[in-house]
């Protein structure tokens, strides 16, 4: 055979594992979106025969620590701690971690609240560095605030769980807007379910474009920015086919940091968060499953799929790409750290599905996704393949990306339409079109340049931390209406 | 040789085809559903809008029932039934007194009761579920032999439904009946029930003391047994809680604590703070939060010693229960911590030992 | 009493916000709600209505804040406040009336036993006209 005879050979082989990929990629969607829509559907049934209002008299329902860590997030800080305590639920706390914040974040807590301190240390159910000082407040007595210095958002968690004494803890970002009953839904599970729940997670949405007051969304709507768009298709997707469909098929591998519920004594026998992980939210998660499957306890982890948790998207080039790139890092790290899990029958759906999904898919697919466009530039332009195979090629990553999204956003618009005008989906669906015109191109650049900053940077202790703490704009550019005008005016 | 490039093409261009074919008639379903649903709910939307002005005025007029009853029957069509009923619903699951009575004969006499009586009978469970929860909040009467029927479901949604509907209801039979479910079985969703039961704490109160008399082997029932014991603010069981102050399992010592707090007695105060002074400090959080939760002033001294504990976690729950005692808690609260620093100062290097806590599940608040 | 007494509700289930309005209105009272905390302060302090009824648990500020503030602004102190709640435990009963409501109401609500409560409160301080309204 001669040179070129390999070179096809060659061309060919790749061109079918690259088929192969697209193709698997969209069935394995269907896969979940399907799980995804009996499971909502479930869920509303059910939804239609309970009164939230009836847990929030329930003598017994299991009281809740909302986990509040803050690095530097002064702007924000006070509306985000009034609006956790104006959630709706019968017994619950706050409690505020100062992550070593080098602004006035612990100031404005002092002053706000009337911080009294009460004592200087903690006792330590999990690993965390020492507290300086841990604070009630005069005015709210469901209130705590831990000052400590500066160890990252795993070790802020960690702090706080320590704190903290209720049965479920809820972990919060702090420029995540809950929804009023957020708590009381995310409770529903273990009350439902109490021998068996360990974690429940809500959905996150995001608020760009959406009119907030006093820390809730009133006006749901579309952002005209192209990026906020493209990510909201994005995570559509992402709810719809991650993680509901993956909690329907008993294999949820990532309860978001942004609102996430666990059982309190299970996070303290597994060791708390771990202390400098990138991804730390899906590392407990993983590593929750190992542990439970190894001591074969039975278990469950939710998903709420009725929307409670709005975050704000970031909507420069530079941040969605560093975003993403801490992402894929968390995803690399988690997955490595746990493959032995993968494949192993021990470990059930978790093992054998989500994981070698997530690693085949999310952890080496944008590498395979990248390869394939250069793959085709490059057989193209030697002329070792037609421009039917073009087509096809196209059709498989583009046209089937697109679909796939568009399912993505009308499966959403029909189970929970929080976009209820039908133009809102006409926009999501262009945006569906534009996501893979470009976005998903780029996402698979930003994920696969994030190996080299995996194995290269050495972790930059606070930078990296830094950029651990919600999203990566500016919490000056929060949204929020109606500055406090109200009962704090002097008469 | 020659790598048969045509068939794979071939294969795979039939592959992807037929790949796209699906999806395609997925989305292209999924966008004909969603179409059909805004309409229906558009319209929906709309009869309801209409229909409500009537509504209102019926209730605030204060209409006699056969008045009202009238009124609907000329204004409103048989086509719009559906927002007839969805519309009475959201109302009377916001009233109650008088005009929760005109309510309820009114759903009796439109058929809503019946239908839903046939449903709970008949129908697929999530669909009986539904119906059942609605004839608690029709407060339907005539319901309650049915729903009783449907407390042998082996669904669980449909007997919680008819359970919380029972108890909405509240006739002395639906009570009755509620009692004796709760009573016979031993596993039905514990937490729930709680939901349900202070609403009748009276007709429940003897039954949940003779629980706690008997007790159980089972360490999970008897803990939840202790914290509806607690639940039901009864001050009778206060005593029998505080027998299982002396029990030998701290989780069982902890959540007695919680429960005598939750009781609202002040009797409870005696054994909460005795319990200051058990050796397990999970026991100490919890009759530390208690008595904050009691507001008990007899017990800021015993809190305030709390403040020195060798628990940190103690320390911090005493502060937080003298936080609650108004006044006199607060100040007691700042001189016990201007104490306790002046008595860690000197010995700073008291190392806190990674104390393996029984995680009791603290509460209070 | 002014010839049409002046009633603003905060709550923000609507529902039950409009058949207490539709209620007040039939008896004669000029009602206004809202389902803000922040902006029924605001009609308040605008307004000086002759009887406020506040439901605790609403977005922004909820209802014993705002009566706090009432409490703290001599425009407003006057005003009596009826408060309105899912809660009823002991707690909140002592909170209310610490915190200076007139009276204190559990949900679900009778429109008409509420009324009653309303006309009481509100016919009571029209006796003493020696205190300028507002």
């Amino acid at each position: 055979m001669t040179g070129s005879d390999w070179a096809n050979v060659v061309v060919i082989f790749l061109s079918i594992i690259i088929f192969g990929y697209f193709m698997l990629l969209s069935l394995a969607y269907l896969v979940l979106f399907t799980a995804a829509f009996f499971e909502s559907r479930r869920y509303l049934k059910r939804s239609r025969s309970v009164d939230l209002r009836e847990i929030f008299h329930s003598p017994l329902a299991p009281s809740i620590s909302v986990i509040i860590p803050a690095y530097n997030e002064e702007p924000i800080i006070i509306d985000s701690v009034k609006a956790a305590l104006e959630l709706q639920y019968p017994r619950f706390e706050v409690v505020v971690v100062n992550d070593g914040s080098t602004d006035a974040t612990l100031a404005r807590l002092e002053n706000e609240f009337r911080l009294k301190r009460v004592a200087s240390e903690v006792a330590r159910s999990v690993p965390s560095m020492e507290a300086r000082g841990v604070y009630i407040s005069e005015n709210h007595d469901n209130l705590v605030v831990v000052d400590k210095p500066n160890g990252g958002k795993a070790d802020a968690l960690n702090s706080g769980i320590n704190v903290s004494r209720k049965d479920i803890t809820c972990v919060v970002d702090a420029d995540s807007l809950i929804e009023p009953d957020a708590l009381l839904k995310i409770a529903r599970p273990f009350i439902e379910e109490p021998e068996t729940t360990v974690a429940a997670g809500g959905v996150i949405r995001i608020v760009n474009g959406c009119e907030v007051k006093d820390g809730a969304v009133t006006n749901v709507g579309l952002p005209r920015n192209y990026w906020a768009n493209v990510q909201i298709v994005e995570y559509l997707r992402a709810f719809l086919g991650g993680r509901i469909g993956w909690s329907a098929l008993h294999a949820p591998l990532i309860v978001s940091g942004a609102f996430g519920g666990f059982d309190r004594r299970t996070i303290v026998e597994i060791g708390g968060y771990r202390v400098g992980a990138v991804g730390e939210d899906m590392e407990l998660v993983v590593r929750m499953h190992r542990y439970l499957r190894d001591a074969k306890r039975k278990y469950r982890m939710y998903f709420v799929p009725d929307p409670v948790c709005w975050t704000q998207a970031p909507v420069h080039y530079r941040q969605i790409a560093r975003q993403r790139d801490r992402w894929q890092r968390g995803l690399i790290e988690t997955l490595m750290g746990n493959q032995e899990m993968l494949l192993y029958p021990r470990y059930g759906a978790v093992g054998m599905l989500a994981m070698p999904f997530y690693f085949f898919f999310e952890m080496i697919g944008p590498l395979v996704e990248l390869s394939g466009y250069v793959l085709v530039i490059v057989a193209l332009a030697t002329g070792q393949l037609g421009v039917d195979f073009l087509v096809l090629f196209l059709t498989v990553a583009i046209l089937f990306g697109v679909l796939i999204s568009l399912i993505a956003v009308y499966l959403e618009g029909l189970m929970f339409r929080r976009y209820p005008k039908l133009r809102s989906l006409g926009r999501l669906a262009f945006y569906a079109l534009v996501e893979n015109l470009g976005y998903r191109q780029l996402n698979s650049w930003w994920r696969t340049k994030a190996y080299f900053t995996y194995f290269t940077r050495k972790a930059k202790w606070g930078e990296m931390e830094r950029s651990a703490y919600g999203v990566d704009t500016p919490a000056s550019s929060f949204v929020k209406e109606n500055e406090v005008t109200g009962p704090e005016r002097t008469a | 040789m020659t790598l048969p490039t045509a068939t794979i093409m071939a294969a795979v261009t039939y592959s992807v085809f037929v790949l796209f074919g699906i999806i395609l008639l997925l989305f292209l379903a999924l966008v004909v559903l969603r179409i059909i649903m805004a309409r229906r709910e558009g319209e929906l939307e709309r009869k309801e809008e209409e229909i409500r002005p009537l509504i209102y005025e019926i209730i605030s007029d204060q209409d006699t029932e056969k008045e009202a009853y009238r009124k609907i029957r000329s204004y409103i069509s048989v086509v719009n039934r559906v927002a007839l009923e969805r519309v009475l619903l959201e109302c009377a699951r916001v009233v109650e007194g008088p005009e929760m009575e005109l309510l309820s004969y009114l759903f009796d006499q439109l058929g809503f009761v019946d239908e839903d009586i046939e449903n709970v009978q008949l129908a697929h469970n999530s669909k009986k579920a539904e119906s059942a929860y609605h004839l608690g909040v029709m407060r339907a009467a005539r319901a309650v032999p049915f729903l009783i029927n449907a407390l042998s479901s082996d669904n669980r949604d449909v007997v919680f439904a008819s359970l919380n509907s029972l108890s909405r209801i509240g006739t002395p039979e639906a009570v009755r009946a509620l009692v004796e479910h709760i009573s016979r079985d031993g596993d039905i969703e514990m937490m729930r029930i709680a939901e349900i039961i202070p609403s009748h704490a009276e007709a429940f109160r003897p039954t949940v003391r003779e629980w706690l008399e008997t007790g159980s082997v089972d360490v999970r029932r008897q803990t939840f047994l202790i914290d509806l014991g607690g639940a039901m603010m009864d001050p009778l069981s206060v005593p029998l809680l505080a027998r299982y102050m002396a029990s030998p399992d701290d989780l069982v010592r902890t959540h007695a604590a919680r429960a005598l707090g939750g009781t609202g007695d002040m009797s409870a105060s005696g054994p909460l703070m005795q319990a200051m002074s058990d050796p397990s400090p999970a026991v100490r959080v919890a009759a530390s939060d208690a008595l904050g939760r009691l507001r008990c002033e007899e017990a800021i001294g015993p809190l305030m010693d709390g403040l020195s504990d060798r628990a940190a976690e103690v320390q911090m729950s005493c502060a937080f229960a003298l936080n609650k005692m108004g006044n006199d808690g607060q100040r007691a609260l700042d001189d016990g911590i201007a104490t306790a620093e002046r008595q860690r100062a000197p010995s700073r290097n008291q190392g806190q030992a990674d104390l393996r806590l029984m995680p009791g599940p603290g509460d209070a608040s | 009493m002014r010839p049409t007494p002046v009633v603003i509700i905060a709550d923000d289930d609507a529902v039950l916000s409009a058949l207490i309005r539709r209620k007040l209105t039939g008896l004669g009272f000029v009602v206004h709600s809202s389902d803000n905390g922040h902006h029924a302060l605001q009609l308040i302090r605008d307004l000086g209505p002759d009887l406020a009824i506040l439901d605790v648990m609403m977005p922004g500020v909820n209802g014993y804040q705002i009566l706090k503030a009432m409490k703290e602004d001599a425009s407003t102190s006057n005003i009596p406040v009826i408060i309105l709640t899912s809660r009823n435990t002991e707690e909140d009963l002592v909170k209310s009336f610490g915190l200076g409501a007139v009276d204190f109401v559990s949900k679900p609500v009778s429109p008409s036993e509420l009324a009653k409560k309303v006309m009481s409160q509100v016919g009571m301080r029209a006796l003493p006209e020696l205190n300028p309204e507002g």
